[in-house]
């Protein structure tokens, strides 16, 4: 597999771990050209997954684009908005990559709107962006 | 895998097994009556999320500029209306471009309870046939349904909290957390299954002692919401 133009994002195995996701994307909309390539990359990403890491590393990477593949659907069908402290911290990540521009977006109309019902707690915000800058850290 | 664990802490095969075993327990609640929906029309929701991956209409909507600007509607089965089935379709492929109007209007012809199950049982059957394919393995056999009534109950303390449902009106709740908290049979189908999938008892650790470390379970993550265009 030629993973030279992948990123890694720093990480051990990241551009094998992208390839199980890029190889484990949703169909719908994809050629059958496409979902043969997608196929190829996925078995060739599960062989190395398994290789380097262990068939129990690639359970657990099969579980997480599970996972995400059932989180967004829940997202997005209920039109949820961003958290108050998500909001807050992701904001420049939303921007530079683009994350504005998605059509879910207008789930969260502005911060000032945030949560039209039982407002957060100081606490329950402060914690939130606790966690969340904790883990943005991770990444930087 | 005995040193691994007394080194790590992880056993994989705990974490493994423990997965399946969710797996396995989503499947046989969502083959039973749920909150509104009988088990049968719940696995007639599970048949259409895999047909949208094949279905002409849904592939032509995923490829138009918006994908309520395609003429075409979807049939109505044995157990769904026509309006349920487009549901269950959209959901499967291509919940990034849902809009509030569209909600607004499914909501007021189904009923909001309604429409919740229809996007948990999406996004639970989406997860479980998600995860054969990437582990390369066929897809879990729909089961047959079994009997028995929903539920028909509205839990209490739902309420307006900014989403296009009602959910749990408290404040310590992530909102994905209480996102289906409408449907509490359902939610307790979805909510095994993303658990032992995911976060399991530690979202709120950085660091997870497992066969993949937070950050490379984030990294798929990322990627596969990307994919999605999942802006939450």
């Amino acid at each position: 597999m030629n993973l030279e133009h992948r990123t890694d994002a720093g990480l051990p195995l990241g551009s094998v771990l992208l390839a199980v996701a890029d190889g484990g994307r949703p169909v719908h909309g994809r050629s059958s050209d496409d979902r043969s390539n997608d196929l190829a990359l996925l078995a060739e990403a599960r062989s190395m997954v398994i290789q380097e890491l262990g068939e129990d590393a690639m359970i657990e990477a099969a579980a997480t684009v599970a996972a995400f593949n059932g989180l967004v659907r829940v997202a997005d069908g209920t039109g949820i908005q961003l958290d108050p402290g998500l909001e807050k911290v992701s904001a420049p990540l939303r921007s530079a990559l683009g994350i504005d521009n998605y059509a879910g977006s207008a789930s969260t109309p502005t911060p000032s709107t945030l949560t039209s019902g039982t407002p957060l707690s100081d606490d329950d915000t402060s914690r939130q962006l606790d966690t969340a800058t904790r883990a943005m850290d991770l990444f930087r | 895998m005995a040193a691994e664990a007394l080194e790590t802490g992880f056993d994989a095969d705990v974490a493994c097994g423990m997965i399946e075993e969710n797996r396995q327990r989503a499947v046989e609640l969502l083959s039973g009556p749920g909150d509104w929906y009988s088990g049968a029309a719940r696995m007639a929701a599970w048949r259409e999320v895999r047909d949208a991956a094949d279905n002409e209409l849904d592939h032509a909507r995923k490829l138009a500029l918006t994908p309520f600007g395609v003429d075409g509607a979807h049939v109505a089965n044995e157990e769904l209306n026509a309006t349920e089935v487009d549901v269950v379709h959209r959901v499967a492929s291509d919940s990034g471009r849902l809009s509030r109007a569209w909600a607004d209007g499914v909501i007021e012809e189904i009923s909001e309870e309604r429409y919740t199950e229809l996007v948990g049982l999406a996004a639970c059957f989406a997860a479980l046939d998600t995860f054969d394919r990437v582990m390369g393995r066929e897809p879990t056999p729909i089961p047959e349904p079994t009997g028995g009534e929903p539920t028909r109950r509205r839990p209490d303390g739902m309420g307006d909290v900014g989403a296009w449902v009602s959910q749990t009106d408290g404040p310590s709740m992530a909102n994905v957390s209480r996102a289906i908290s409408l449907v509490p049979e359902t939610d307790t189908a979805w909510r095994g299954i993303v658990l032992s999938h995911y976060s399991r008892d530690g979202f709120d650790d950085l660091s997870w002692e497992r066969a993949l470390s937070r950050p490379q379970v984030e990294l798929i993550a990322a990627r596969t919401t990307a994919h999605l265009e999942c802006f939450y």
